[in-house]
């Protein structure tokens, strides 16, 4: 999967901004957790949805994608690559 | 007559997998057990069409065959070996991308003949989803049955169609990507993963007549349940409820069964039977089974509450809620649930750890499960607090003793949780594995789901706790009961059970324990709760009067006991790992004794320290 620097982290996004995965990390000790990121849905190109921030700590967030909802946290979803859409 | 046959039921998470189980089948769940492999699946027997009787396996349910929970791992174990004569995968309707995926997924994986379930059609008609099933019966080449498995009527066809394919040809494997590869790089995974969604999408392209609109109604519910202030109250005020629930409602039928037992034993004692076969059947089997019935109505309220909150989509939305917070004390916003069941009871708490991924983290919630308060230790607590808490007035209607009864469950919970950030701080160190959990669409639960799941878990506690317990109680009698003296009078300060409580003073004399408490210590590893009646049974023995309630006996040991070994024996109870149940079930989880051992010793420790303290603050303050 490629790399690009010139776009956000899925965790810095907010409750309601739409956006598409543009890469993942490269960090080999990810790979098994971002396989299974892979499996739910989390693939390149990919549309998605932050739907909601935990009350108070604003973590995890709740991310739409492929028809369905799972929550992350913003760590975790930093492992993802977006570019915001409007 | 020859073996019966076996269907293996497999689904993704959330896709109707139990329901569907659970209209199906008819006689009763048993737990599974099959090549070698233990799960707690549940089996039970199905009726195909032509009459041959056959076993419905539901196997865990998994998000691919790449294992990744310990779940995934026994569902990839079980595809592989064999053991199965058809599969009925169960697939999601309203979600048809990851429908078709998974599909693919396992009817590669496999050339077990198979047949799927395209469940929750009536909430993707609701949607608007327009699916071609035949051609997506063609392009799959197994059968595809659309499906409700909430309604009575919903699962027509299934049958039939299990009973074609069982009796069908085998399959050919890896039709849709070709064979593949085992030694992959794990880019090459992540290629595969991709694969498999490209082949998804190419299909879905060719059936999809129509696309459905999104779940409008999960994504208001959730405006209200995820709202940054409305969520806190809403879960707050539903764990509120449901603590509510299970001491208001459970009082009334642990009441019954308690005097139901009481009338049962009287009457045993009352009969025409030897002495010795009287003693045996009203204080160690009558004992036994009232001791692990009690228990019942606070795990079944418990349980039914839990069950429904699962079941309509809740308890995914508590995870998210409280994981940040969970994680300050190195918890797992999975370890929620297996938490909140262990105040009920620590066994069903434990099994329930299941669902966390990462094994340093089960360890964790498990080793802190037994500090939370079960319901076995309220009648300890309570005839403790009746003994040495004075019921006066606090504040408004607000008495000491319900006080000091919250306080314990407090003090229970706190340690546990201080317990799990320790243990995470200096043991079981590690990062957090990370959370993804999916948030489910909101559902109204099924009640036939909800009384089958209930009576399984149920069934489940009986076989693990009732089996032990029941022993247990029984080796007690014997103990306290024995040896009969050639001649004279039997006295229970004889017996074997005093003989050991004379060997633990030295060691329980510190914590303001005489050998009478010792030998009432004994029994409760069979169950907290059967202190009281061992408590019974010794004073009645020496006050020569009949003492069978909680008031009575209380009365007796204020006047027995200082103060300040009433107060050590509450602590000593918050914390003691008394219960051979729970241990035996933590060491089957983990498959591991080391770990049962330090949940062993790390309680007794805690207890013994907690219980020193306790007393020895009680005196210096000549209480
Ligand atoms: N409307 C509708 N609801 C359904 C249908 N099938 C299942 N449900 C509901 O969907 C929810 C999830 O169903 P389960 O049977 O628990 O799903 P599962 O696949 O066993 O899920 P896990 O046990 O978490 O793997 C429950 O609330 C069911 O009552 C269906 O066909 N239609």
């Amino acid at each position: 999967m490629i790399l690009n620097n010139n776009n956000l982290l899925l965790g810095e996004l907010s409750p309601g901004d739409h956006a598409e995965i543009t890469g993942f990390c490269a960090d080999e000790a990810f790979l098994s957790f971002l396989q299974r990121l892979h499996e739910v849905g989390f693939l390149l190109g990919e549309k998605i949805e932050v739907l909601h921030e935990a009350p108070v700590s604003r973590d995890p967030i709740s991310i739409k994608i492929k028809g369905a909802t799972y929550a992350l946290r913003r760590e975790e979803a930093n492992l993802i690559h977006v570019k915001p859409i409007s | 007559m020859s073996v019966k046959r076996k269907i293996a039921l497999v689904g993704t998470p959330n896709a109707g997998k139990t329901a569907l189980f659970n209209h199906l089948t008819h006689s009763h769940q048993r737990v599974a057990n099959y090549s070698g492999v233990t799960v707690d699946s549940a089996e039970a027997d199905l009726i195909l069409p032509n009459g041959e009787l056959v076993s419905l396996v539901d196997l865990p349910g998994a998000y691919s065959l790449r294992p990744y929970t310990d779940e995934e791992v026994v569902l990839a174990k079980a595809l592989k070996s064999d053991a199965f004569d058809c599969l009925l995968i169960v697939v999601d309707a309203t979600q048809p991308e990851r429908a078709i995926r998974f599909m693919i997924e396992v009817l590669d994986s496999t050339d077990c003949p198979a047949i799927v379930a395209l469940n929750m059609e009536d909430l993707a008609r609701e949607r608007g989803f327009e699916i071609d099933l035949a051609k997506l019966q063609s392009l799959m080449g197994v059968t595809i049955v659309s499906t409700v498995a909430t309604r009575k009527h919903g699962l027509r066809g299934v049958p039939e169609a299990v009973e074609k394919a069982a009796n069908g040809p085998k399959r050919k494997k890896d039709q849709f990507l070709g064979e593949k590869r085992q030694d992959l790089s794990r880019l090459d995974v992540s290629m595969q993963i991709l694969n498999f969604y490209k082949k998804a999408d190419e299909i879905l392209k060719q059936v999809l007549k129509k696309q459905g609109r999104p779940d409008f109604r999960t994504e208001r519910i959730d405006r209200a349940i995820l709202h940054p202030v409305l969520g806190i109250f809403i879960l707050i005020l539903v764990l509120g409820i449901t603590f509510q629930l299970m001491f208001n409602l459970a009082h009334y039928p642990m009441d019954w069964i308690d005097s139901a037992f009481d009338w049962a034993r009287e009457s045993v004692k009352a009969s025409a039977l030897s002495p010795i076969l009287k003693s045996f059947l009203a204080d160690g089997v009558l004992a036994g089974l009232g001791g692990t019935l009690v228990f019942l109505p606070q795990i079944v309220i418990l349980f039914a509450l839990i069950l429904f909150l699962e079941d309509f989509g809740f308890m995914a939305r508590a995870v998210f809620l409280l994981d940040y917070w969970m994680g300050k004390v190195g918890l797992h916003g999975r370890a929620f649930l297996p938490l909140l069941s262990s105040y009920a009871c620590a066994v069903p708490g434990i099994l329930s750890t299941k669902t966390i991924e990462n094994r340093r983290d089960r360890i964790l919630t498990t080793l802190i499960i037994p500090l939370t308060t079960c319901s076995a230790r309220v009648p300890v607590y309570t005839l403790l607090i009746a003994a040495f808490i004075p019921n006066v007035p606090v504040w408004g209607g607000i008495k000491l003793q319900g006080l000091v009864m919250l306080g314990l469950y407090l003090v229970g919970t706190l340690s546990a949780l201080m317990m799990g950030a320790l243990l995470k701080k200096f043991f079981l160190k590690g990062k957090r594995p990370p959370l993804l959990i999916e948030l489910p669409s909101y559902k109204v639960p099924s009640l036939k789901t909800l009384f089958k799941g209930l009576a399984y878990r149920t069934q489940l506690f009986l076989n693990r706790v009732g089996t032990i317990i029941l022993a247990l109680t029984i080796v007690i009698w014997f103990l306290v009961s024995f040896p009969k003296p050639e001649n004279g009078q039997f006295s229970i300060e004889d017996s074997y059970a005093a003989r050991m409580g004379h060997v633990l003073e030295p060691a329980i004399r510190p914590l303001g324990f005489n050998w009478k408490i010792g030998m009432a210590l004994i029994p409760t590893f069979a169950a907290r709760e059967v202190m009281v009646s061992t408590l019974s049974t010794v004073y009645a023995v020496k006050e020569d009067a009949e003492v069978s309630n909680t008031s009575k006996l209380s009365a007796l040991i204020k006047g027995e006991w200082s103060l300040a070994t009433g107060l050590s024996l509450i602590a000593w109870f918050i914390f003691a790992p008394s219960c051979i149940s729970t241990l035996a079930t933590a060491r089957r989880e983990l498959k591991s004794t080391k770990w049962m051992l330090v949940m062993m010793g790390y309680l007794f420790g805690l207890a013994y320290f907690a219980s020193w303290l306790t007393y020895h603050l009680a005196k210096h303050y000549n209480l």
